[in-house]
């Protein structure tokens, strides 16, 4: 409408000049209520650019048209209207700014009121990782070694024959060997195999390290084996060694007994019993009397008061040669004993399966 | 293995502790029994041997000789002398080949004439049972017994089945085949190695007795084979053929040469 109304009037100055002076006045009059009752409809900047673009813009703006048109007004009409006109121009460009500023300002409001953070509260805690019961175990079974001079040594898990068996007097075609190796040992495709026990270390250690000798070996092995709540086909074990001049089973009995004492926090009794093992001699398996009942005979122990612990025994002869330590001049005791075994009597855990099931109701328990 | 109480009994005079403290006293001494069992009268005590102790106590010997260290007690061991007959020399009814030493080292042979076959007595029978092997006859039984008494296998062909009158220990031809006691056919590898007359062979070395010379109702000439073989040579075979038997058990292991001429006089006494 305003458009049509400045046509006119444009019109109109063209043909006779001050004739319509009023009807110019009275068009910038319209001008102004038209131009004010849009901004302030207006609720966003970029239709605001457009209002101000539709008025005052370089080109097709209407006032600025308006203005340019008055060079063809004679000078005494010119100042009076292009008096009014600048005025106009400036007041509405006030207007134009003011509202942007209100604009901008409301945009500001509601986004922070969208965006609010409050600084004060507290944060939430991710969900922490925490330790294993077979590493909570093992850690203090280490700590407890250490206390008694025990180094702790860590050996590969893929092993060659060599190191698994015939290195500790198990010589290819002998009965233990085959006890081990025929479908309980995992054999890798190019060769060699994962270990079945952490024995090789003895023999990789000796190698290397000179007498005397006091080290634990915590460590993964592998056994092909059907699976229960007793078997897995990956376990831990824990080897210790000792060797020295002088070093005997009673040194055995004794260190073992304090371990047993420290990690179970209470006095047990211990007992051997002869047993064969080729990489020791003489070999002995190793009875704890029994935790829960004290040896007086409960069903965790099958009413016999003891529970079967370890296999250990004096190393053997050929076991030293093959660690490049004379036999004659050096001597010691080694054992293997099950880190799960151990961790499932400390927590009372019933299926060893359970360690590796990834079962986080089990897992957060610990 | 399996144990009888009363046969281990029967080596000492004096009165042996009851089952259940003998195999305490094994079990913290020597080998971890696993059973005690009442069988009848007897009773059955399953000794776990482990390897490095088989060659010397997989036989009631052997744990009667461990027993008689533990209580410090004498065993009173049946050595009995045996009556060789001079005009009827062995060499007149067998001969003995062996072809490779270093796979059976020790063969040896006795002869034994004019035996009837019947059934064993009462007390052999039993203890054959608790043990767990099954009574045949006199000639078998005493094998088997005298197996479970000195750790020793031993065989018994018949004398008259075995062809030209000669045993040969050699390798089997490749694919040869033979039929055992219990009927099941075999094909054997030429490491095998085989208990042969001139034609067949008689036996798997060490494993199982084949049906060509076996005993039976009309058998008059014994020939009891008490022998030693390599122990992987055994150990192979069997595991190739996937028999194992009491026999081949033993040999894996390894048993003292020594011991087949002392069996061999214990069964023939």
């Amino acid at each position: 409408m305003v458009r049509n109304m400045l046509k006119i009037n444009h019109q109109a100055s063209k043909r006779s000049e001050g004739k319509e002076e009023n009807e110019v006045l009275f068009a910038l009059k319209t001008l102004k209520k038209e131009v004010q009752k849009e901004i302030e409809k207006t609720e966003s900047l970029k239709e605001l650019n457009e209002i101000f673009r539709k008025y005052l813009g370089k080109r097709q703006g209407i006032l600025t048209q308006i203005l340019r048109s008055l060079k063809e007004v004679s000078k005494q009409k010119r100042a009076k209207l292009g008096k009014e006109a600048n005025e106009l121009k400036n007041f509405l460009i006030i207007k134009f700014n003011k509202k942007a500023a209100d604009l901008t300002e409301e945009i500001k409001k509601s986004t922070e009121e969208k965006e609010w953070i409050d600084i004060t509260q507290p944060g939430e805690k991710p969900p922490l990782g925490h330790l294993h019961p077979l590493t909570l175990v093992k850690r203090e079974i280490e700590a407890i070694f250490q206390s008694m001079g025990f180094s702790v040594v860590e050996g590969p898990e893929i092993e060659n024959e060599w190191y698994n068996f015939d290195a500790l007097n198990i010589p290819k075609d002998h009965p233990a060997r085959e006890v081990l190796s025929l479908g309980k040992t995992f054999y890798l495709k190019g060769g060699g195999l994962i270990r079945s026990h952490t024995s090789p270390v003895q023999v990789r250690y000796m190698e290397k390290n000179n007498p005397p000798l006091r080290i634990i070996v915590p460590g993964k092995v592998f056994r092909s084996e059907a699976t229960d709540a007793s078997h897995e086909t990956n376990f831990y074990h824990i080897e210790g060694l000792m060797v020295d001049k002088t070093v005997s089973a009673a040194n055995f009995k004794a260190i073992i007994q304090k371990f047993l004492q420290e990690f179970f926090k209470k006095a047990v009794k211990i007992r051997l019993r002869p047993s064969y093992f080729p990489f020791v001699e003489p070999g002995f398996e190793v009875d704890m009397s029994c935790t829960v009942c004290a040896g007086k005979g409960c069903s965790a122990c099958k009413h016999s008061g003891w529970i079967e612990l370890m296999g250990a025994g004096m190393v053997h002869p050929n076991v030293l040669k093959n660690g490049k330590l004379n036999p004659k001049e050096w001597q010691g005791f080694a054992f293997g004993i099950s880190l799960d075994r151990l961790t499932m009597m400390r927590y009372k855990i019933s299926d060893i399966r359970l360690f590796h099931s990834g079962d986080l109701r089990f897992l957060y328990q610990f | 293995m399996i144990f009888s109480y009363n046969w281990l009994q029967s080596y000492f005079k004096k009165r042996l502790p009851k089952p259940k403290e003998l195999a305490e006293l094994l079990s913290m001494h020597a080998f971890e029994v696993e059973e005690i069992e009442k069988a009848g009268k007897d009773w059955t005590l399953n000794i776990d041997v482990l390897p490095n102790r088989a060659p010397d106590c997989f036989s009631h010997l052997g744990i009667g000789r461990e027993i008689s260290a533990l209580l410090d007690c004498k065993p009173q061991f049946i050595i009995g002398r045996l009556a060789e007959s001079k005009k009827n020399r062995a060499e007149n009814f067998i001969e003995v080949k062996v072809k490779n030493t270093d796979t059976c080292p020790r063969y040896t042979v006795r002869v034994i004439t004019d035996v009837k076959i019947k059934p064993s007595p009462k007390w052999i029978k039993a203890r054959l049972k608790v043990c767990g092997l099954r009574p045949i006859n006199n000639v078998v039984d005493i094998a088997n017994y005298v197996m479970l008494e000195t750790g020793q296998p031993l065989h018994a062909f018949d004398g008259e089945k075995l062809e030209g009158k000669k045993i040969i220990v050699r390798f089997a031809r490749e694919k040869e085949r033979i039929v055992t006691l219990d009927g099941e056919k075999y094909e054997l590898n030429n490491k095998a190695l085989v208990i042969a007359d001139e034609k067949k062979p008689v036996a798997i070395a060490g494993i199982k007795g084949g049906v060509g010379a076996e005993i039976d109702k009309k058998t008059k000439i014994v020939i009891l084979e008490s022998a030693n073989f390599d122990q992987k040579t055994i150990r192979k075979t069997s595991r190739s053929l996937n028999l194992r038997t009491d026999a081949s058990w033993r040999f894996e292991n390894g048993i003292d040469p020594n011991l087949t001429e002392t069996a061999i006089n214990r069964a023939a006494y």
